[in-house]
């Protein structure tokens, strides 16, 4: 027995720290298999997120070389529909170099100016195929433009195709670029790498390009504009603060006013807290004031929304009280959306009978009270004027002729002043026609000077009230 | 009326136009048959002819680029070369005479039958519910606890880069650009469930207002970030937020 014991016992002894080691071996090869694994599973998606970097970059450079390509025919050509080809083609190309360029790891700074550049040779593109095709001869200035466009764009692409020799290599390591451009932005230093050193370069020549760039119908003039609804003399921060307690739609006595701010954006102004006495239970506004002029841009009054008692249609009719209260003329609401208990209402203005669509005003309005909670002039003081509408040289039953055999119009034809993209002639008068084709709805414009058709829009039905678009 | 809406939409119709064509073949063969074609008969024009028919050819003509001269009413030498060279073109007779076939092939004096109750409307609004969806989760993820004049600025940035020629061209092109949004990057974007507040901001956002009055960055003043970025030109500061051009 106590011999079996004993040896029960030392066999027990001999196996105990076999048991124990064996553990540790599994545990120990168990976490190393692990660890290869992890290791495995992120070179997989070190190696596809690099490839995905690489694409892009492949794919910018031949972008780019073929915008010079294609700017080259659309210059060589004698044929107008060649040109087409040509022009849309750089259109595409540039397009897809920029956004191929913006999905690189670097930091933005070092691609804002090639990117507005390949936007530019887009849109420039983009607005000449349309020229061509619609039979307009281009301009000896169009013929410098492209010529110069194709010239900037054989410059970048030997600019990138200097960083190519290092990517076909393998040289370049965007995982690496991308940490370097993260500890960068945290140490506020620079450092440099064959692809920030390389963009940088391009980017730089691209600043040193003449400012012959055509600035397209998307581009720069839109956003450097003068706001044309603004005169007058400045108002002083003590004026803004009276102009704001005019204007917001309750009275303002008791309130404490405060100037928070001086904004410096496309129409300079005051920005004006009005807090309402403590425990009041009365909501606070805030009103921008326009320095020029001391108009009204944009107010907010923030409060939450009780059970709705109001209707769309209620709460247009707040809006429009509202709207002739604050001394503006004829405006007409376009559509209403309704949600979360509140209405959102553009108003445009109306010019001798005619909708103008850039004058645009949008209000909302709490359908528990009809209080009105924000009102926005922003695009209205950017483009209101006194316009002339000019007599239709097309009659509307004319206009109506022309347009497509598959649109059934729904409503009467009204007159129009709406946006277009065109660089010397931002707006167009037309015939606005609402019909249906195949179950959509659509807003139809045609010129009322030469019958063209400007533009398209669809309403498109959501949840969210009706919406145009 | 925002343009790049209109953009987008356009290229919807485009998509969509292949099947639109296609469906109203069918409906042509199968409707076209019972319901007849020219329900209004048109004048025969020729040469000297005067009057609103006239101008009607001429517009058509000059918007496909075939008549050089003013539209006026009257059936003149260059209205005549125009129409010989577009009759030639499409197959037709070239004698110059605007008759029922000529009329037909300038697309007036018939319509497409498309009464509105046999057609579903086709609901292209996916793109609308996730531009708010991503809107509301970058508002959420970068701007959680900014006043709401904030968030709604957040958002506004955004779609003024939309916008911009220096910045992708698209919504998820801006809001996924490397190193554009630290949210992004780290992947709060995606752990933070949106308020209902971040919603109504990308909302309010969409609808077009932008209290940052046209910016492209933000930052907070308050965290290290690049040196180059303060010399961007700031228009405003709301909340924890600065907001530049």
């Amino acid at each position: 027995m106590s011999e079996e014991t004993g040896d029960t016992r030392s066999t027990r002894q001999a196996r105990r720290p076999n048991y124990l080691s064996g553990f540790l071996v599994l545990l120990t090869i168990g976490s190393l298999a692990f660890a290869y694994a992890q290791w495995r599973a992120r070179q997989r998606l070190e190696v596809a997120v690099e490839n995905r970097y690489t694409q892009a970059f492949f794919e910018l450079v031949s972008n780019v070389d073929n915008v010079q390509v294609a700017l080259a025919k659309s210059l060589a050509t004698g044929s107008p529909r060649l040109r087409v080809g040509a022009l849309s083609d750089v259109w595409k190309q540039a397009g897809d170099a920029q956004a191929n360029l913006n999905s690189l790891p670097v930091t933005q700074e070092l691609l804002l100016r090639t990117s507005a550049f390949l936007t530019q040779v887009g849109d420039f593109a983009f607005v000449t195929a349309r020229k061509t095709a619609n039979q307009q001869e281009m301009t000896e200035e169009d013929w410098t433009r492209l010529a110069t466009m194709k010239q900037q764009a054989r410059e970048l692409s030997e600019g990138l195709s200097k960083m190519l020799t290092s990517a076909v290599t393998g040289d370049i390591r965007w995982l690496q670029v991308a940490r370097q451009a993260d500890a960068r932005t945290a140490s506020g230093k620079a450092g440099g790498n064959v692809v920030t050193d390389g963009l940088t370069r391009v980017d730089e020549q691209v600043q040193h390009f003449p400012t012959l760039i055509y600035d397209g119908p998307f581009s720069d003039h839109v956003e450097d504009r003068e706001p044309a609804g603004i005169s007058g003399p400045d108002v002083s921060p003590a004026e803004a603060v009276e102009v704001a307690k005019r204007f917001v739609p309750f009275d303002a006595s008791g309130y404490s006013t405060t100037v928070e701010d001086e904004i410096r954006g496309k129409i300079p102004a005051y920005r004006v807290r009005l807090e309402a006495p403590k425990n009041s239970g009365r909501p606070d506004a805030v009103v921008d004031v326009s320095r020029k002029g001391g108009k009204v841009v944009l107010m907010n009054i923030a409060r939450d929304i009780g059970q709705e008692k109001l209707d769309l249609e209620q709460a247009v009719a707040r809006a429009r009280e509202f709207l002739s209260e604050s001394g503006f003329g004829e405006m007409q609401p376009t559509f209403a959306s309704q949600v979360g208990g509140v209405a959102t209402i553009p108003f445009v203005g109306v010019q001798q009978g005619a909708l103008v669509y850039p004058d645009m005003i949008k209000v909302k309005v709490a359908l528990d009270s009809g209080d009105i909670l924000s009102f926005d002039a922003l695009s209205y003081l950017m483009s209101h004027r006194e316009r002339t509408i000019p007599k239709a040289k097309i009659s509307a039953a004319e206009a109506r002729e022309l347009l497509s055999p598959a649109l059934e119009v729904q409503a009467e034809p009204r007159l129009a002043v709406i946006p277009i993209e065109t660089v010397d002639t931002p707006e167009a008068v037309c015939w606005e026609f609402r019909g249906t084709s195949f179950g959509d709805e659509f807003y139809v414009y045609i010129n009322v000077e030469n019958g063209r058709e400007e533009s398209i829009l669809q309403l498109i039905p959501t949840s969210e009230g009706t919406l145009t678009l | 009326m925002d343009r790049i809406e209109v953009k987008a939409n356009m290229s919807i119709i485009r998509r969509l136009r292949p099947l639109a064509v296609g469906c109203a073949l069918a409906t042509l063969v199968l409707l076209a048959a019972p319901q007849g074609v020219s329900a209004q008969t048109r004048p025969t024009l020729t040469w000297g002819w005067r009057g609103q028919s006239v101008r009607l050819v001429q517009w058509k003509l000059s918007e496909w680029g075939y008549l050089k001269g003013p539209v006026d009413g009257i059936y003149g030498a260059q209205t005549y070369r125009a129409i010989i060279e577009f009759q030639r073109r499409n197959g037709l007779v070239a004698d110059g005479k605007v008759g029922p076939a000529t009329w037909r092939a300038l697309g007036f004096g018939y319509s497409v039958p498309n009464r509105a109750a046999s057609w579903a409307p086709s609901r292209p609004v996916a793109s609308w519910t996730s531009n708010l969806e991503l809107l509301a989760r970058v508002v959420a993820a970068e701007a959680q606890g900014e006043p709401y004049r904030g968030q709604v600025a957040v958002a506004a940035v955004l779609l003024n880069r939309v916008k911009n020629p220096r910045f992708p061209k698209t919504l998820s092109g801006v809001i996924f650009q490397p190193r554009a949004l630290e949210s992004v990057s780290n992947g709060l974007v995606w752990r933070r469930t949106p308020t209902a507040t971040a919603y109504a901001a990308a909302r309010d956002a969409l609808n077009g207002y932008d209290p940052t009055y046209g910016c492209i960055f933000f930052w907070n003043p308050y965290k290290p970030v690049s040196s180059w970025i303060w010399t961007r030109r700031i228009v405003t500061q709301i909340g924890r937020h600065v907001f530049a051009r």
